[in-house]
């Protein structure tokens, strides 16, 4: 697929506008907070904890996995070639 | 599909038994089996869920703790920090005896599998041994589970992280037990190995927990 001009500066733009309007991106309710409003600060910062969990959670596992994976073809490897040829 | 078969990688390595607690697959003179064992497949799946389960609970602390104008509420007990710093230190102690137990049935040395189990077991009970004697405490300073959030949500999510190292300490006894009849090696090591997963993530969740809970 080729980007043409226009494509491309929407995508720029959708890109930029989080950082351009950050009140009009932000797509939750509880963010347009006050500097003393502690709930909604409580409620920030508990959102963006439980979003990491996933990420954390299947990264790890999925850590575990590929290093099995990867110390089992090693092992695979050396039993191959330690193994004589066959006549 | 006839040439399919022999482009798929399989996820086997020979030098196994077939059978052993695996799926395999291949044949002939040659030993297979898969790279991870089933053991360790279902332990991971039991993690996840508890990493998600925990992060709910942490999320729900989280809202109260910070919300809360003064943490712990005036008319509540402090929380012990020097005996749960030492008990930290225990349970710590007792991922580095786990590392050494997998380390000694890589290597087929019965003994000190047998030895490091036992000291992780140990340690493990002390560190509910000493929970338990400051829950008692506290309740007896008048800290509840129905002391609002403060004493709610301790309750809850220190006592969710002592179920499950009860559930580890009671699976380290029963692999314990099994390693005094000589039943693991370097060859069949894999509920050692699974073992030590669960106790690595139920040790490594407390860290967490204690600078939130009593520290934060």
């Amino acid at each position: 697929m080729k980007f043409d001009g226009l494509k491309s500066m929407a995508i720029v733009a959708m890109a930029a506008a989080p950082v351009l309007a950050p009140r009009a991106a932000l797509a939750c309710a509880m963010c347009g907070l006050s500097p003393g409003d502690h709930a909604g600060h409580a409620f920030n910062t508990s959102v963006l904890f439980m979003l990491s969990g996933p990420y954390v959670t299947f990264g790890l596992i999925g850590g575990i996995v590929l290093i099995a994976w990867r110390r089992a073809n090693r092992r695979s490897l050396v039993v191959k070639a330690s193994t004589p040829p066959k006549r | 599909m006839p040439g399919t078969a022999a482009k798929v990688r399989p996820l086997i390595i020979p030098g196994r038994k077939p059978g052993s607690g695996s799926v395999t697959s291949g044949g002939g003179d040659q030993r297979e089996r898969a790279f991870m064992s089933n053991g360790m497949i279902a332990v991971l799946a039991v993690i996840a869920s508890e990493m998600m389960l925990f992060s709910g609970l942490i999320g729900s602390f989280l809202i109260f703790r910070l919300s809360a104008p003064f943490w712990p509420p005036p008319a509540l007990p402090r929380l012990p920090i020097a005996i749960t710093w030492v008990n930290t230190l225990v349970l710590l102690t007792s991922a580095v005896t786990m590392f050494l137990a997998v380390r000694a049935v890589h290597r087929s040395r019965q003994r000190l599998l047998r030895n490091y189990l036992a000291i992780t077991a140990v340690l493990g009970t002390t560190f509910l041994l000493v929970q338990g004697s400051e829950w008692v405490r506290l309740v007896a300073h008048g800290l509840k589970i129905s002391s609002g959030a403060y004493g709610g949500t301790f309750y809850t999510l220190i006592g969710c992280h002592g179920l499950h190292v009860t559930a580890g300490v009671a699976w380290l006894v029963g692999v314990a037990v099994a390693a005094w009849g000589g039943r693991y090696n370097a060859r069949n090591a894999s509920t050692v190995e699974v073992v030590a997963v669960y106790w690595f993530f139920v040790c490594a969740i407390w860290p967490l927990l204690f600078v939130l809970v009593y520290l934060m």
